[in-house]
């Protein structure tokens, strides 16, 4: 377990560093006289940033323990004490924010073209949160280094790849501040939500205040009736799927958070051939290759609405689930909290209730 | 175009070349405003660094946070922006020359294509990250060689060259188009940012492997320029006077692809440089390759992604990867030229 | 500037045994016609899910709705064959009259920017939020690809001389060139984008509705009646600005024709199925190999050729990739690709 050095510089560029010495200076006498060097050369003061949050060097009273966190690669991040400048990437922003945990910048989607707020995002509020980037490849790195901050949170879908940390960048940023990463792919949600809980409470966040306390409360009633529902429907086949009008493609559930968990709440989810990617991409002639008596379809704003495969594509117009009209909502993005899922789980929940069983057999 | 305009025989002591003036000049002039550009461009970013602080963290004395901002971010990526314009340039002045054809690039010899193809492999494939600028490497050498071999038939004919290229590169390009519609949309979108051309990542490790190759091919390519004047007179005039022909070829198709090949696999394809700078430069200092063409191409290059860089950071509201502004603004540019001396023919 | 080999003449790349005499032209124009109905059979036969010829033939003439098999024959596959034929033809034709016109054995429409236009178009119009409306991308489609052509050719014509194949083909590669790469930057802007409009961007057949292929079913009519009007004026200027002007032809206003043309039929091709390369480029040149550089010949063989190999293609793309499949611009990249270095190393060693 290595203890991060802040801003630590590879030693492969001092080769470089004459050459770069003599570039810069032909290159400042050219732009004018200011650039003189003022005579007095102690420890350059830290103060002239665009950061406005506490000044890091504010004393934390009794808080001097070393602070620790072991991450999902196993990698553990020591620092001297709690961090307390978070820089995370939406989905873990949008995750930490539900538990009370105020990062002071946020990376990853945050708004549609039409200013709507991307689903990942979650609770944020985003006026209140810096932003260093929106797309892949658009971390503003400078700005993360100027935000000074403790801890960079991120998630993972295919470790050890972080998300939105491009691979070529991540030792500049591992440079700047430590990360710690959560696995989000290929676990029960409740796994997942689990890990941001012990995230959120060695960043000195209150699991026992009220709300957080009430959303618990909510996700475990909302777990029971939907554990329930699906009881009550023996046989029920559910597919979760997306399409476009050239492809359909069918989720792998094991690959989903989500589904894992409703497969653990004893739900019976189609599980394509193909498994090695999330979905299986299907033509539309082999729209009938998985029967199920229930489609729970992707709402992505990007997926093509039902209503329009209706139109457009008469092969899933013949597939029994959209026969028997039995097609629901699937947020393939929702935030990783215990509030916004249940609210998911109640409404798949009435789906099931309202649901035949006997379409396929 | 009269040859020899502008030349002047030059004689230092037992020395004597014949340089060509102009193309010297201005060459000097780039590398003087290449050299303003960096020095500005270090100044330049989120991070305020004033300039006292900025040369005493060159010289090693400024604190850490300065000197990494200015050492581990702002001089790399400068320094790659640099070179691999100049590298694109040159080897594109190579290929122009060396097919006669205007219209040509170095992606006519599927240099391009084949690094795409292998970078995109890698990257929905989730290799290790540091592999990736070799594997691009090796897909476009690869794809370099696999056109050179179907060129040939005792020896390489431009046309043939050209169509062989637009053959293969065809069939690469299919084969990344397919892998960016069968990969989910989260690997395609890193994908992407590559095919895009970017210097965001760039690192001391790319400007080591830039630097050396550039030691060896900038004055390879340079040496070469006589040879190629004398195969623009034509294949029997050039075996008339003794040249050994397909050894040439041989020479420039390797220098031109291992020039490109190496900016592309650390920036990836970097669009329009390779193809509009020797025009820009032709149209600045005359069209003949002499060395000092070849190193004027290679400065305004250099000089022109680094300042398309630069303005994709710091100019726009979101930073966009440097190869959409090189296209972008050299293109409109570029057709206002083409128009202007249409009309004025 | 040095000359362009691009634009030598057609001669040195075509050569070896052709087709002389009308009554073997018209023998290979009944076969190909032949092989095309055939084709266009199998079309209907052949995919990843197997359907007997007995379902094929009720899809066709008693449709019955309550059948998959015959679902999957009269919903999918009967209209992207239609679509498939009427994209091919034009596409062919396209081709012919490009290379006709710009003398240039390597010409295609995807050189008059007409792909790179409706794809910034259309990648525009998703990426402004017309994301609920994929049949009004059609005409953004459509409209991009004709304004990217009129552009390349503004340019392209501009000074004295007026259109020539070298200018042309330059202006061209670089309004391409830099729509793909504003392309590039709004699909690096909304990930969204990218993934609706991924699977159009390769040129595929597949979702295509006859609805979509109504829409621009005029034009691409318009494009190849007019085309096939031309065949003589073609051959003329196939044969070089000098001679033709000295048979007393307009050069100019004929070459604009034809741009015109071209941008038409190209436009609607590209906004009903996406940018599909090399039947513009492979099936003329494959077609005066046969029958030699008179166009009167070319272009019909042209308009039944072209929809063979698409249809040939996209057979094959359903075939190879079961239970998806390959979109029918990465097939016909696949199998075109190889057909032009074969034709390339065929070619005599010429200086240019």
């Amino acid at each position: 377990m290595r203890t991060r050095r802040p801003f630590g510089i590879s030693m492969a560029h001092r080769f470089l560093q004459a050459v770069a010495l003599l570039l810069t200076a032909v290159a400042l006498s050219a732009c004018g006289p200011g650039a003189a060097p003022p005579a007095g050369t102690g420890p350059s003061p830290a103060g002239a940033s665009e950061a406005d949050g506490p000044s890091p060097s504010a004393p934390t009273g009794a808080d001097t323990e070393p602070w620790r966190f072991t991450d999902d690669r196993g990698v553990t991040v020591t620092l001297p004490r709690r961090p307390v400048r978070i820089v995370a990437q939406s989905t873990a922003a949008a995750a930490l924010w539900d538990l009370g945990i105020r990062p002071v910048a946020v990376f990853g989607p945050q708004r549609r073209p039409d200013g709507s707020k991307e689903p990942e995002i979650g609770n944020v509020d985003l006026s209140a949160v810096e932003s260093l980037g929106e797309q892949w490849g658009e971390l503003d790195l400078e700005k993360l280094a100027a935000l000074r901050p403790d801890l960079i949170v991120t998630t993972m879908y295919q470790p050890p790849s972080l998300w939105y940390i491009p691979d070529e960048v991540r030792d500049k940023v591992e440079a700047i501040a430590p990360t710690v990463a959560i696995h989000v792919a290929g676990r029960p949600i409740t796994e997942v939500i689990d890990r941001f809980e012990e995230l959120a409470r060695a960043l000195g966040a209150d699991l026992n205040a009220p709300q957080v306390a009430a959303a618990r409360q909510r996700f475990e009633q909302a777990s029971a009736s939907l554990r329930e529902a699906i009881a009550a429907k023996p046989g029920l086949k559910a597919m979760f799927a997306g399409a476009s009008l050239e492809t359909l493609w069918v989720a792998v559930p094991s690959w989903y958070p989500d589904l894992l968990y409703f497969q653990q709440l004893g739900l019976d989810i189609v599980v394509p051939e193909q498994t090695d990617q999330f979905y299986e991409a299907l033509s539309w002639e082999q729209a009938l290759k998985y029967p199920a008596d229930l489609i729970l379809y992707d709402r992505r704003s990007y997926v093509v609405p039902p209503e329009e495969l209706a139109r457009k594509v008469p092969t899933w117009n013949q597939h029994p689930a959209v026969k028997a009209g039995q097609v629901g909502p699937w947020y393939a993005t929702a935030a990783f909290s215990r509030e916004g899922f249940a609210a998911i789980m109640e409404e798949l929940a009435a789906t099931i209730r309202r649901a035949r069983a006997d379409v396929v057999d | 175009m009269r040859p020899g305009r502008g030349r002047r025989l030059v004689r230092v002591g037992p020395v004597s070349a014949q340089v060509d003036l102009r193309a010297a000049a201005c060459t000097a002039l780039a590398l003087g405003a290449l050299l303003v550009l960096a020095g500005w461009g270090l100044t330049l970013g989120r991070f305020p660094i004033p300039a006292g602080d900025l040369v005493r963290a060159l010289v090693g004395r400024g604190d850490r946070e300065t000197a990494f901002i200015l050492l581990e971010l702002r001089l790399p990526r400068i320094l790659t922006a640099a070179m691999v314009g100049a590298m694109l340039a040159m080897s594109g002045t190579i290929f122009q020359g060396l097919l006669r054809n205007p219209l040509v690039s170095p992606d006519i010899v599927g240099v391009n294509a084949g690094a795409t193809l292998a970078a995109v492999f890698w990257i929905v494939h989730r290799l290790p990250a540091a592999g990736l600028p070799a594997a691009a490497f090796l897909g476009a050498l690869a794809a370099a060689g696999t056109i050179y071999v179907l060129t040939w038939r005792g020896r390489i004919d431009p046309m043939r060259l050209i169509l062989v290229g637009i053959g293969v590169g065809a069939l690469l390009n299919a084969g990344t188009g397919w892998l960016l519609v069968r990969y989910s949309i989260y690997q395609v979108s890193e994908a992407v940012l590559w095919m895009s051309g970017s210097v965001y990542a760039s690192d001391w490790q790319d400007v080591g492997v830039l630097a050396a190759g550039l030691a060896v091919l900038a004055p390879a390519g340079a040496a070469l320029m006589g040879p190629l004047r004398v195969l623009q007179l034509g294949e029997l005039s050039a075996r008339g006077l003794g040249m050994p022909v397909e050894r040439t070829w041989l020479a420039l198709t390797a220098v031109g692809c291992a020039l490109s090949g190496l900016a592309v696999s650390v920036a990836g394809p970097v669009g329009f440089v390779a193809f509009a700078v020797p025009h820009f430069a032709r149209m600045l200092v005359g069209a003949l390759p002499s060395p000092e063409f070849y190193l004027f191409s290679g400065a305004l290059g250099a000089l022109l992604v680094l300042a398309a860089d630069l303005f994709a950071q710091h100019a726009l509201p979101v930073s966009l990867p440097v190869g959409v502004v090189t296209a972008a603004l050299g293109g409109p540019y570029f057709l206002f030229l083409l128009y202007r001396t249409s009309v004025r023919r | 500037m040095p000359t362009s080999p691009l634009a030598t003449d057609l001669s040195s790349t075509t050569h070896g045994r052709r087709l002389s005499g009308g009554v073997a032209r018209a023998g290979l124009l009944l076969l190909a016609t032949g092989a095309l109905a055939l084709t266009a059979l199998l079309s209907l036969r052949v995919g990843s899910v197997a359907v007997s010829s007995r379902d094929v033939l009720g899809a066709l003439f008693a449709y019955a709705p309550e059948s998959y098999e015959q679902t999957v024959v009269r919903a999918l596959r009967l209209p992207r064959t239609i679509v498939g034929a009427g994209v091919g033809a034009a596409l062919a034709l396209a081709g012919a009259g490009m290379q006709a016109a710009t003398r240039n054995p390597l010409a295609e429409p995807a050189l008059l920017g007409v792909n790179s236009g409706a794809a910034f178009a259309i990648v525009t119009a998703v990426y402004l939020g017309h994301l609920a409306h994929p049949l009004q991308h059609i005409w953004f489609g459509f409209l991009g690809g004709l304004g990217s052509a009129a552009l390349v050719y503004a340019i392209g014509s501009a000074g004295p001389g007026g259109a020539t194949p070298v200018k042309l083909a330059l202006a061209g590669m670089v309004v391409s060139a830099l729509l793909g790469s504003w392309t590039t930057a709004l699909l690096l802007l909304d990930q969204q984008a990218l993934e609706v409009v991924r699977f159009w961007l390769v040129g595929s057949l597949a979702g295509r509705d006859l609805g979509v292929f109504r829409a621009v079913s005029p034009f691409l009519l318009a494009g190849i009646g007019g085309m096939l009007l031309l065949g003589r004026h073609l051959t003329v200027l196939s044969l070089g600005e000098e001679a033709a002007r000295s048979l007393g032809m307009h050069t100019g206003r004929v070459r604009a024709l034809v741009v015109g043309l071209v941008a038409l039929m190209t436009g609607a091709a590209v906004a009903a199925a996406g940018p599909i390369g090399f039947v513009g480029l492979a099936v003329p040149h494959m077609v005066r190999g046969l029958v030699g550089p008179d166009y009167r010949w070319v272009l019909p063989l042209c308009l039944v050729t072209g929809p063979l190999v698409l249809l040939g293609a996209d057979i094959l793309g359903r075939v190879l990739a079961r239970p998806g499949e390959l979109p029918v611009g990465i097939v016909t990249a696949l199998l075109g690709a190889p057909f032009l270095i074969a034709l390339a190393r065929r070619r005599r060693g010429v200086e240019p």
